[in-house]
């Protein structure tokens, strides 16, 4: 077992660079992605959209906290400390907030006598659907208290009367299977394999693969009593138990992370889909071992090929959101049908197997096709040699 | 001599093909992939545009279908209603063709998912309702003064005024075109490091032959960090070129955007100088180290993930302020939204001084390096 001996010492020489991507899918996964995911929570039930809204009450009337008190039970409040340009620029530009709501002074006042123009002024990115959402229940609550006051009530009663027609609410559902859009948090996990463990495995293995590939490495392997067909099945198996070992941490990972989700049906079928993914990875491995001329440029190969596969098959971006013509493209790359495994798998239920056990064919396709490519231009340039 | 040296340093500069892939290809590679993904991001998914819904007739309602093909007429309407029997409706649905399905019978809403669109067809229900109770509360205890508020009800008032606080891109993903360029300025320092090893007599042969020649040391390291300094600005404005053809939007001030990227690589260049100085390290090691830095200090300023630079802003702003990445980055955001320069100007303050500070110390060291015997 020399050569499996030797491919594990030259992996060693490389293990830095996977550890480093694992690591950074870890801590972009976990400190960054999941923390922010909706969760299973939004899956079954319908869920109105809420602003997040810093307010600035300079009026301090009964009437002005009434409003606010109404606004923040249906949208989201947040506190922002200073009431300057920059600030709320900032703030807004990074989604922190959608909207702030100034109150002048005199609001109450103006409230009161009937004034319907420029009461408030609200602060917000033009033209998003949230703050129009946000500024139709503003105006309808200072519609309804001002119709209450038109009518003669006054204005205490004209407040209390218009929470109570706002809590008139309508009846919205959900198709049976619920929201699917909705993704739990290990799809996330899963799903963002896609980029790294192209990354991962291009790196770590191409560089052992171009070391094997050595004119004259090869030629002193090939002059010894070690038999040709040996010397590959070693290397295979190193780069077989490899992928194995990558994929048992990363399920490993799963385990501490979603514990019993991942002894499920759903979870046996995330594990089988990385399975399937991690052959297009060493397919891709071995095809760039045969076109790289050097290690940087086997670096190059990696981040193009698992970085632009994930913004343009659904691994940083859902699909929903690309154009047409990217997702055209996307169906021509492996990742975008590991993806699609993925979200199916997320939603499994007893009798969709079809749809996930096609996205795993294809996978398997494609790395069929990446070692056959491989393979030719290993054998041409043999030839050619 | 000095033209000498600076004319070999531009031709094996522009040789290095690896130089050329990490700040030229890589950048323009990865920014058409992100423009490609969150090109039309915040427009589809951030900016309202009329809402298709299917509407199933109910017989005793019309009140209500009137008023949603009310809303559904004029330039820019709220809806796009379209009266469908259940079945169509449901296969609309199905096949995202409508954004939710409204009973007219019952008042009540089916939708896919639970967003933005589906929130704004539940609030035109919800106001619908609201108005028949209001109409229904005051009709009761105050009859006369009915159509009145009716009047009042079904105008069109704005009780509010509705300003911004900036003209320019507001695209939050905007982040990830600002933190390419900082990337690639900071990625400057890879020919930095494989150019002063090509110096320095105790890493590589050709530095040896370099030193006993009687060319001082200090033109040889002017005219190549001028060489790598003059490429690399070269290939920022490429970049930036390319961006701006696919469509980014930069918001204009080229001059400005030009001295953003010309410090930018300055600084990039003084760390890979610093980097190459450190002695008993591999060209392969002091490699290993410019790219963790790079990629630390881009994923920083939101290269990876949107979110960890306004993260830092909000706990250890002072972070920001030192990490040449994230001001790169920010002078670009200052330069798109805001009218005046001095947010901007701060930053070019700041990167100054970070990059007279680096190249400083980067000289120092060079200029300090002698060998007793080689």
């Amino acid at each position: 077992m020399q050569v499996f001996k030797s491919y594990w010492k030259i992996l060693n020489r490389y293990k830095g660079q996977m550890i480093m991507y694992l690591s950074i899918f870890m801590v972009v996964l976990f400190c960054f992605i999941i923390p922010n995911d909706m969760g299973e929570d939004g899956e079954n039930q319908y869920t109105s959209m809420k602003a997040k809204f810093a307010v600035f009450d300079y009026d301090h009337s009964a009437a002005s906290e009434a409003l606010i008190s109404y606004l923040e039970g249906i949208h989201i409040i947040v506190e922002l400390k200073e009431d300057d340009t920059e600030t709320i620029q900032d703030e807004l530009f990074n989604r922190n907030i959608d909207c702030v709501l100034r109150i002048p002074e005199g609001f109450g006042e103006k409230l009161a006598n009937g004034e319907q123009t420029g009461l408030v002024e609200i602060v917000a990115i033009m033209g998003t659907t949230i703050s129009m959402l946000f500024e139709t229940d503003l105006n309808t609550y200072l519609n309804f208290v001002n119709a209450y006051l038109l009518a003669g009530y006054d204005s205490k009663i004209a407040i209390e009367h218009t929470d109570t027609a706002l809590n008139q609410q309508v009846d919205v559902r959900l198709p049976e299977q619920g929201d699917t859009s909705v993704m739990g948090n290990r799809y996330y996990y899963f799903n963002y394999l896609g980029w790294v463990l192209i990354c991962m495995m291009v790196i770590g293995i191409a560089p052992i693969l171009m070391v094997y590939n050595k004119k004259n490495l090869k030629e002193r392997v090939h002059c010894s009593a070690y038999p040709f067909s040996r010397i590959h099945q070693e290397i295979l198996l190193g780069v077989v138990l490899t992928g194995i070992g990558i994929c048992a941490v990363i399920i490993a990972g799963a385990v501490i992370a979603f514990q019993g989700d991942v002894f499920s049906a759903s979870g046996g079928l995330y594990i089988l889909n990385m399975f399937s993914y991690m052959l297009v990875a060493l397919g891709f491995a071995f095809l760039v071992s045969n076109l790289a001329a050097n290690v940087e440029i086997v670096n190059m190969f990696a981040n193009v090929i698992s970085l632009g596969m994930a913004f343009l098959c659904g691994i940083f971006v859902p699909t929903e959101v690309l154009g047409k013509g990217v997702i055209a493209i996307a169906h021509f790359l492996p990742a975008y049908w590991y993806s699609q495994a993925c979200g199916r798998i997320e939603h499994y239920t007893n009798g969709a197997l079809g749809e996930i056990l096609t996205c795993m064919g294809i996978e398997l396709l494609f790395a069929a096709t990446l070692v056959v490519l491989g393979m030719t231009i290993s054998r041409k340039k043999r030839v050619e040699a | 001599m000095f033209f000498h040296n600076f004319k070999y340093a531009l031709k094996s500069l522009l040789k290095t093909k690896e130089t050329i892939f990490w700040t030229l290809i890589f950048p323009i590679a990865l920014g058409t992939f992100m423009y490609m993904a969150f090109g039309n991001l915040m427009d589809q998914e951030e900016m309202f545009h009329s809402v298709p819904v299917a509407v199933v007739s109910g017989k005793e309602n019309s009140e209500l279908e009137t008023v949603l093909l009310a809303l559904s007429e004029g330039e820019d309407p709220m809806l796009k209603v379209s009266f469908m029997e259940e079945p169509d409706a449901l296969k609309a649905l199905e096949e995202e063709q409508v954004e939710g399905v409204i009973y007219t019978s019952d008042t009540s809403l089916l939708v896919n998912e639970s967003n933005l669109n589906a929130s704004m067809l539940e609030t035109v229900l919800e106001q619908y309702k609201q108005i028949e109770y209001v109409c229904a509360d005051i009709g009761t205890n105050n009859p006369g003064m009915l159509p009145e508020v009716v009047m009042q009800l079904m105008g069109d008032q704005e009780y509010f005024i509705e300003t911004t606080t900036s003209d320019g891109c507001q695209n939050e993903y905007y982040n990830y075109f600002y933190a390419i360029f900082a990337m690639s300025c900071l990625f400057a320092s890879f020919s930095a490091i494989s150019r002063i090893n090509k110096l320095q007599a105790n890493v590589s042969a050709l530095g040896m032959r370099r030193c006993l020649s009687p060319n001082g040391k200090i033109v040889a390291v002017t005219a190549e960090y001028l060489a790598l300094l003059i490429v690399h600005f070269i290939i920022e404005l490429i970049v930036l070129a390319y961006l701006m053809l696919l469509g980014v939007d930069f918001g204009g001030h080229y001059p400005a955007i030009a001295l953003i990227l010309l410090l930018g690589c300055s600084i990039g260049l003084s760390i890979g100088v610093i980097i190459a100085s450190i002695y008993k390290l591999s060209e392969g090691a002091k490699m290993g180290i410019a790219v963790s830095i790079g990629m630390l200090l881009s994923v920083m300023a939101d290269l990876c993930a949107a979110g960890i630079k306004d993260f830092i802003e909000h706990h250890v702003p002072v972070l920001n302020r030192i990490n040449p990445a994230v001001v790169i980055s920010d002078s670009f955001y200052a330069l798109n939204v805001y009218d005046d320069y001095s947010r901007y100007t701060g930053n070019m303050l700041i990167l100054s001084v970070m990059a007279v500070l680096l190249l400083g110390i980067s000289i120092m060291i060079l200029g300090r390096n002698k060998y007793a015997s080689l």
